[in-house]
């Protein structure tokens, strides 16, 4: 059922004020061939963070280092929702921790494509629904045909 | 209705199979576990997920079905007669859940129902971007109030005449939404690039499988999505024929819940990866059911409205079919208890229910400085959700596999079950019921518990001058359950009942 349920913020925060500073990048690219990201607005940016399956305990994440140019070249690593991120990532001053502050400019999300059939996706696909919908066949013809109703 | 017991009885068997299948599969079957699945590594989810299925959900499933077969009583019943006035006391202290669950089930069933109405109007004025606040502005008005007294009586309405009933709004109800999420899936499949969210969902990313964190989410995944812990099947199978196949219902049932998980993963999975949506950590799973999904929606080339009516009604129907076994729950545990008329039990538990549901619709702002949205009701909602569900259901189903694998006798249940069944259950049952579920059981329920000491509940969210809340709630919500529990148990039992009879 529905275990979290915290959700708001998000509908004021979703829409809520317009960051000048934007990512552009193709839709759909496809994982392991390389693509342009464009970056505007946001000079003080010193990194590209990609983050692949964003929000989930399971998250990775990548950097990569801007130079002076608005674009960069991006090859996808994993197929999926993958976030990107024009970062500015400062050391921390003397008392201030030990964690890297980060600062947030932009912020795109993008749905990156398998670069053919996975089959292990499409084996899991299939033994999963040959056991669930199989068992549920079954199970229900041997239960429907065993004869009586459930009256006593 | 049967002679011979005087309480309800299904009329047939696939009645049964629809009433208990449409109590298992509700709103979090249709996007929790997609959620899941997302959160989880996508197909490697599926490896742990199967494992919760057999080792867990297929035979806490035979237990509560046999239970209520082989006792004839609810879940507070059949643990009394099962393993004495402890057990009782666990029983109960479910069915209070099981109150507090179905007052804001209901209330997220009536925010459906108000998002349902705005598809007919502003939800997509100006495209996606009416989204966001058309649902901002739902939760801050009293239409959900009124959605829920709507929803309320027709619990009732399905529920007055108990089995006979429930079966009637079952068959009607459980095809239709097979049927409706099929069309979904249908459109989500053919939408552009729709069929690479499928190959998303179920690739797998096996290293998240040396995470822990996602072993416990699938074995909490099982336990909520089959509605296990909640007395709902107890109560359901007491209303079985005494020579119903119990291993048999209990694999039709469960597979048919994971079944549907199944395809709404392929309908979820098609749109998020379409329009590019994931279940943000700061929506949860009820902002996926009542924004990102519509969101998708409203990138459909075309029928935008009509999709999102779909959707919004697969919800309400789904979830009318769960929220009507929430409250039978305990309905049928009042009138086994003291012997009361259904109408008086049901009066009770809706007299109390309703005004609950309504305090969770409650749209009042807690800050309106622009930075928070979230709406007092919707507060107490999270706050007890995380309680009553988050955390009973799993310590319920603890207590379940120690008193009937250990106080009762597991082996003894096992033999009555086995009497009627073509599948026999052999002794590795025990195994599973006596030392395995425990220890699982226990280990989910440990971290959790861990995490809470870390971080208590809600405590880092920002309630101005409410920093006390989330104590409150948890202490508001322990009281109830443990104190009303115990005032249950204690009653008196209706005269002519005994432990004994008919057992």
């Amino acid at each position: 059922m529905l275990a979290k349920l915290v959700l708001v913020g998000v509908a004021v925060g979703f829409f809520a004020g317009e960051d000048p500073a934007t990512i552009t990048v193709e839709d759909f690219p496809v994982r392991g061939i390389e693509t342009d990201v464009e970056l505007s607005n946001s000079p003080e940016a010193t990194h590209l963070r990609v983050t692949y399956q964003p929000d989930a305990p399971v998250a990775v994440s990548e950097d990569f280092v801007l130079g002076d140019d608005t674009s960069i070249r991006w090859t996808p690593r994993n197929a999926g929702i993958a976030k990107l991120e024009s970062i500015k990532i400062q050391a921390p001053r003397e008392g201030e921790g030990e964690e890297d502050a980060i600062t947030v400019f932009a912020s795109q999300d993008v749905s990156v494509k398998f670069d053919g059939i996975p089959a292990s996706g499409v084996v899991i696909a299939l033994f999963a629904a040959l056991v669930l919908f199989g068992g549920a066949f079954f199970s229900m013809k041997a239960l429907l045909t065993a004869g009586g109703s459930t009256e006593d | 209705m049967s002679q011979q017991t005087g309480r309800g009885a299904w009329g047939s068997k696939l009645g049964f199979i629809l009433a208990a299948s449409g109590s298992a599969i509700g709103l979090g079957n249709i996007v929790f576990f997609g959620s899941n699945a997302y959160r989880y590594g996508g197909g490697a989810f599926y490896v742990p997920y199967f494992v919760a299925l057999f080792l867990i959900g297929i035979p806490m499933m035979i237990v509560e079905l046999g239970l209520g077969k082989t006792q004839r009583r609810g879940f507070p019943g059949s643990m009394r007669r099962t393993s004495g006035a402890a057990g009782e006391y666990f029983g109960w202290f479910s069915q209070v859940n099981a109150v507090f669950i179905g007052m804001y089930y209901i209330t997220i069933l009536a925010w459906s129902a108000s998002m349902l109405l705005k598809a007919f109007g502003p939800l997509y004025e100006n495209g996606g971007a009416s989204v966001g606040p058309t649902f901002g502005a739902m939760l801050a008005s009293w239409l959900p109030a009124g959605c829920a007294l709507v929803i309320w009586t027709l619990n009732i309405l399905f529920l007055t005449r108990g089995a006979e009933t429930i079966e009637k709004v079952a068959k009607l109800f459980v095809p239709l939404m097979w049927v409706f999420m099929i069309i979904l899936v249908v459109r989500g499949l053919t939408l552009e690039n729709g069929a690479q969210g499928v190959l998303y969902l179920f690739t797998p990313n096996f290293e998240a499988l040396a995470d822990f964190s996602v072993w416990r989410g699938a074995f909490s995944q099982m336990f909520f999505s089959l509605s296990l812990g909640l007395g709902t099947m107890v109560a359901y199978s007491s209303y079985l024929s005494r020579k119903a196949d119990v291993p048999a219902n209990a694999k039709v049932v469960s597979f048919l819940n994971c079944g549907f998980e199944y395809i709404a993963g392929l309908a979820i999975f098609s749109i998020l990866f379409a329009f590019t949506l994931h279940p943000g950590s700061s929506t949860g799973t009820l902002g996926m059911t009542l924004f990102v999904i519509p969101t998708g929606i409203a990138e459909f080339p075309a029928f935008q409205a009509f999709f999102a009516a779909f959707f919004f009604l697969l919800l309400v129907i789904a979830g009318l079919t769960s929220s009507i076994s929430i409250i039978e729950g305990p309905v049928a545990s009042l009138q086994d208890k003291f012997g009361w008329t259904r109408a008086k039990a049901l009066g009770l538990v809706a007299c109390i229910g309703l005004p609950g549901s309504i305090v969770f619709a409650w749209p009042t702002m807690l800050s309106q400085d622009g930075t928070e949205t979230q709406t007092v009701g919707l507060t107490l909602l999270d706050l007890v959700d995380h309680w009553a569900f988050g955390y009973s259901l799993l310590l319920i189903g603890l207590a379940e596999a120690i008193f009937v694998g250990w106080v009762y006798g597991i082996s003894r249940l096992r033999g009555e079950i086995n009497e009627t069944s073509r599948f026999q259950l052999g002794p590795w049952f025990d195994g599973l019921i006596k030392y395995v579920i425990p220890v699982v059981l226990i280990v989910v329920l440990g971290y959790n518990v861990f995490d809470e000491a870390r971080n208590f509940y809600g405590t880092d969210a920002p309630f101005d001058g409410l920093d006390w809340l989330p104590y409150g709630v948890f202490l508001f919500w322990l009281l109830m359950t443990t104190v009303g529990a115990s005032l249950l148990t204690k009653a008196p039992m209706r005269a002519g009942d005994s432990d004994r009879e008919e057992a």
